[in-house]
């Protein structure tokens, strides 16, 4: 018997040999606060403190527990101090760490918050007055992929100085953008924190229904091969096993994909396999254990075939075709004047060579789907997915039901970043829960996580950039290889942005562009925070200061004097009529830099760091990211507005959040337009059977445009109210949280409710929102709705004996338009940086002939606590007249920047110019041991 | 659209964008997805049905068109419906009040001001926004500001004397 102390409860249970603490907690006792990221121990996010100690439940045994007090984060509520003042009525029943996450901002997507909050707890118990540098050092080993950490560590401070002085927890401080309206632009916490900050929140994997089974998937595990031989005999007559479905299985839809169709759900006898993911078979079975067992009982056997491992060897003459029509998915281009004209003009023009690799979004959440058959033949689904109405299609075709017998029931997502845009599971464990008429889960390992979801694009480009001697562009040439792996994917959307964001945000007389998207037996690669964009801006920023320094110009100067403007066209035609804030974006870095005492920023100093003497250094560089599906899409959200009584109001959008911080936008504009509260209006999202389609979370859109519907959803309400008040005058009547007012009288939000209920319109209306029409690249002109800007500073510092490079400040201005949550931006902000930061510095998924060599978070670095730099946020608005109150997407740009940034500062500081990411030490080192 | 109601010159449809517009008109607050392009005119007669404003020369030339917007008399077959969004627009629609004409109304029919009736909405909100912000003005000033209006009918004098009796009237019944 194990006998044991849960947050105050003792509990005596049988003990099962090799069980984990993680399943004891959240099988046994269903606790599911504590979230599984790795399930080996690497991502942190696991943790509960067994006496005392902070211990990683994933990969402890549940008998060394025997006698010992576990502290979760469900327990953590109780253990508040009795007389802590609150500064919101609502928090009064939350240890000020949790509250001092949720009003800090430290929530996004929320996957890692119980371990943060527990590995924070055990360090103020330790330390009650830890400083920035103690505080970076104990989170260590908490990741959190959407870059929550400055917040995180303010919050902590904040929660440590409440509990100290028994205070109240202060709010944390953040820019503030325009300060016109009543509601946007002022910093809200988002609601959906206080659930995710006390171990509530369910995620897809905290779900249980009866008599539900565990599904896994076997995977190809050879890059390519043709499947000559399948047997599954012994699986299907394991016990507990339920259903062994392989490709003849299929009646329906073989094929699925987001964009293209051209990725098999299973692959059947004689088929190609063409990647380590691909899907032979999927079992489903009574426990996760038996399904496990009866995977690898399944005998295959493969003829393998050449591996085309690069956009160069699938362009190759002869090549292994890795589909029917060959390896070029796409060849897309842009040409504007005459470049050879541009060049002859030039006086200095660079011309190199920079390359991508393939990167993991590593969101903390791994893929799972539960799927549950309807009495009435129709199936649920439950997944946290970026698009719920494309998995409802998809999954619709692959069991051949009616659409609307499919209802995909969207749950809370533990970050995406573009890698929950395709199907991941919700097919096949729709397929197992239809031959088993059973609820059938289906939860990736980490390790099939990474094998699996596409990638961000391993890129090749080529720039050759002219000048005339004052600086001014007069051509810019790009040449870019995409390897979009094995499928489709978004490859042809990814590689479209890399291409007309390839020459920069300049204003160049003659640009071309040609870029090839080529089919390889590497992993699939679509959308990823930056969308084709981060790798371009890699490419033409690095040599914006390369042509600078051979014409020995300023590198800030030279992008200020070539920046796109208002008035201005891109290089693809898109004629700018507003909202660039570029120029703007420049010059704050240069008011920073002139109000910092920095009149050298690109020499490099000799500092003494942390005990040694290093060379710093800034570097800068430019981004701009479309808003918006854009290139002829129509980009659309729909919405629900219902008028609640009592001055409630619920908005009900089909769009995904994922952690971005969609709702509080929602709360904000609607509060705007009505007067409502914002806390006071519930946003209810990502459920096909009760919402219209919100378009995919993709492209920075949101805000835009479901911003934008629901402006017009509340317009429209405004539009009812103001009639139902008649014959008062519109102009007479203002809106607030109590009411109407007019002449000084309340009319209360009951008596309008009342007022709406009885007439012939009612309180509830639909509405969809349609963005203005944008055009193919083929056909030029519009391509995006908007576009955001950024410009950021970053200082380095390299210790020349280790070649170990740091980030230590960035200066990040963004033009994101008009800031509806600056609370919601500052996290956007710096979850860019960092990520931005380990696209340069650390991010490297390795595939070798095929082989995914990155398989697991140990072999797979992303930036941790100890990595952030000081973040100053600079916001520039500059507002676009077709956005809700002006604004445009923040969620991409932020990230583009940073890596260019990077190394830029390096090649000012050392000389050396880094042209393949990620810049790694050794790489540095050996340059400086060279000379 | 609605084909019937459009004049001659015919609204085109930029494809497929559309932006949301808010404005009060006749003291009604209405929200519509409109086309960029389309001209406040054809807004208030295609989308909100209020046939009362007419076009006849589409190029701002004649004042047929003519309806207030934030107390200026401005002829809308000229400005973009989008260039109203938050705007206090009156049509002659909104002169009339609970089924009884205005003072300027009656004078107008007394006075004989109208014959075939086509330009008289225009006259309307041309001198209603003339009166609200000079509630006496001299024969030089309404003449100034009616010049902006065309009538082929009356010859213009019964239109001076509805006006000159509007004003008397107003004075004496509203107290302006």
């Amino acid at each position: 018997m194990l006998e044991f102390n849960v947050n105050g409860s003792p509990y005596s249970l049988e003990e099962i040999p090799g069980e984990k603490l993680s399943d004891l907690l959240r099988e046994r006792l269903r606790l599911t606060g504590t979230k599984i990221g790795c399930g080996e121990g690497r991502c942190g996010i696991c943790i509960v403190l067994v006496d005392g100690i902070p211990t990683r439940s994933c990969i402890t045994r549940a008998h060394k527990i025997h006698g010992k007090t576990i502290l979760t984060i469900e327990g953590l509520r109780a253990l508040r101090p009795e007389h802590q003042q609150h500064q919101r009525e609502d928090l009064k029943a939350l240890h000020p760490l949790q509250e001092a996450f949720i009003t800090h901002g430290a929530i996004q997507c929320g996957f890692c918050t119980p371990g943060q909050l527990i590995r924070a707890h055990a360090l103020l118990e330790a330390n009650p007055n830890p400083s920035f540098d103690e505080i970076r050092e104990a989170m260590d080993g908490v990741l959190c992929r959407c870059g929550s950490y400055e917040g995180i560590i303010s919050a902590i401070q904040a929660a440590a100085k409440a509990l100290r002085e028994h205070g109240d927890v202060k709010p944390r401080v953040v820019p503030l953008g325009e300060q016109d309206l009543e509601y946007v632009g002022k910093p809200i916490p988002r609601p959906d924190a206080i659930g995710k900050t006390v171990g509530i929140t369910a995620f897809t994997d905290d779900l249980r229904f009866e008599q539900m089974l565990y599904a896994r998937v076997l995977r190809a595990g050879v890059p390519s091969a043709i499947l000559r031989g399948l047997d599954t005999s012994q699986a299907q007559s394991l016990p507990g096993v339920r259903a062994v479905l392989i490709a003849q299985d299929l009646q329906h839809e073989t094929l699925h994909g987001v964009y293209d169709k051209d990725w098999p759900i299973l692959i059947g006898l004689g088929g190609r396999v063409r990647y380590q993911g691909d899907a032979i078979a999927l079992v489903a079975a009574d426990s996760q254990a038996i399904a496990d067992q009866a995977i690898k009982l399944i005998k295959t056997d493969y003829e393998p075939r050449p591996v085309v491992d690069s956009p160069r060897v699938a362009c190759e003459p002869g090549a292994e075709p890795v589909h029917e029509g060959g390896n070029l998915l796409k060849h897309i281009h842009f040409n504007k004047g005459n470049v050879d004209v541009g060049f002859a003009e030039a006086d200095e023009i660079v011309e190199h060579t920079f390359n991508t690799p393939f990167m993991e979004h590593l969101f903390m959440e791994p893929e799972c789907s539960i799927a549950v058959p309807r009495n009435d033949g129709g199936m649920d689904v439950y997944v946290g997915s970026q698009i719920p109405f494309e998995d409802q299609r998809q999954v619709t075709e692959a069991l051949g039901l009616p659409r609307e017998m499919v209802r995909v029931k969207g749950q809370k997502t533990g970050g995406a970043f573009g890698g929950k845009e395709d199907i991941a599971g919700q097919i096949h464990a729709a397929l197992l829960a239809q031959a088993t008429g059973k609820p059938v889960k289906l939860l990736f390992t980490r390790r099939e996580s990474m094998l699996v979801h596409p990638k961000r694009h391993a890129t090749s480009i080529r720039v050759r950039l002219g000048a005339k001697k004052d600086g001014t562009l007069t051509a810019c040439q790009t040449e870019l290889y995409g390897d979009t792996g094995a499928y489709a994917s978004l490859g042809v959307a990814v590689l479209t942005r890399a291409t007309t964001h390839s020459c920069g945000p300049y204003i160049i007389p003659h640009a071309h562009s040609d870029c090839f998207a080529m089919y390889t037996n590497n992993p699939p690669a679509g959308a990823f925070r930056g969308f084709g964009v981060v790798q371009a801006a890699f490419g033409i920023e690095n040599a914006m200061d390369m042509l600078a320094e051979k014409l020995n110009i300023d590198p800030l100067a030279m992008r200020i004097k070539n920046s796109l403007t208002i008035g201005s066209a891109t290089n693809t035609g898109h004629y700018l009529a507003d909202s660039v804030g570029l120029p703007e974006c420049l010059q704050a870095l240069q008011n920073w830099f002139d109000g910092n005492g920095i009149t050298a920023p690109f020499l490099p100093v000799r500092e003494q760091i942390d005990g040694y003497e290093q060379i710093t250094c800034w570097g800068v560089a430019c981004g701009f990211k479309n808003t918006g599906l854009g290139t002829g899409a129509t980009d659309s959200s729909g919405i629900i507005l219902r008028l609640l009584p009592a001055g409630r109001l619920q908005i009900k959008s089909g769009a995904a959040e994922v952690g971005q911080g969609m709702v509080t936008t929602l709360q904000l504009i609607a509060a705007e337009v009505l007067g409502i509260l914002p806390e006071n209006i519930n946003v209810f999202i990502m459920d096909t059977g009760l919402s219209l389609d919100g378009g995919p979370t993709t492209a920075s859109r949101q805000t835009y445009v479901t911003g934008n519907a629901v402006r017009k959803a509340a317009l429209i309400l405004k539009e009812r109210i103001f009639a139902a008040l008649s014959p008062h005058k519109p102009q007479n009547i203002t809106l607030t949280s109590k009411g109407a007012l007019i002449a000084g009288e309340l009319t209360p939000w009951q008596e309008i409710y009342d007022l709406l209920a009885a007439s012939d319109e009612g309180t509830e209306l639909e509405t969809i929102y349609t963005a203005p029409e944008t055009f193919p690249l083929e056909k030029g002109g519009r391509i995006h709705i908007a576009y955001g800007f950024a410009a950021q500073a970053v200082k380095v510092a390299i210790n020349p004996q280790t070649g170990e490079i740091r980030v230590l400040k960035v200066i990040a201005a963004n033009d994101a338009g008009r800031v509806i949550n600056p609370l919601g931006f500052q996290a956007q902000v710096e979850g860019g940086v960092i990520m931005g930061i380990g696209h340069g510095l650390m991010e490297d998924f390795k595939v070798e002939n095929g082989i995914i060599k990155s398989d697991r978070i140990a072999r797979y670095e992303i930036p941790r606590m100890r990595d952030i730099p000081e973040i100053v946020s600079l916001i520039v608005e500059s507002h676009t007249a077709g956005g809700p109150f002006g604004a445009k997407g923040v969620g991409e740009l932020v990230c583009v920047p940073t890596p260019p940034a990077i190394t830029n500062a390096i090649c000012h500081a050392i000389g050396l110019r880094v042209d393949t990411l990620p810049v790694t030490k050794e790489k540095v080192r050996e340059f400086l041991a060279g000379n | 659209m609605d084909k019937d109601c459009s004049m001659y010159i015919e609204h085109v449809e930029s494809g497929k964008r559309k932006v949301t517009l808010s404005l009060t008109v006749n003291d009604r607050l209405v929200v519509r997805d409109v086309d960029p392009q389309m001209t406040l005119l054809h807004f208030l007669r295609d989308e909100l049905k209020l046939f009362g404003t007419k076009e006849a020369c589409g190029e701002g030339e004649c004042g047929a068109c003519t309806v207030i917007m934030n107390g200026k008399a401005v002829t809308s077959c000229i400005i973009l419906a989008i260039e109203a969004e938050g705007a206090q627009i009156t049509t002659v629609e909104g002169l009339a009040k609970d089924g009884k004409l205005s003072i300027l109304q009656e004078e107008f029919v007394s006075q004989d001001a109208l014959q075939c009736g086509f330009c008289t909405p225009g006259f309307l909100m041309s001198t209603r926004a003339l009166l609200d912000s000079n509630a006496d003005p001299s024969d030089e000033e309404i003449i100034e500001t009616l010049s902006g209006n065309l009538c082929r009918c009356t010859g213009y004098i019964p239109i001076l004397n509805a006006v000159k009796r509007t004003i008397e009237r107003e004075r004496k019944e509203l107290g302006r």
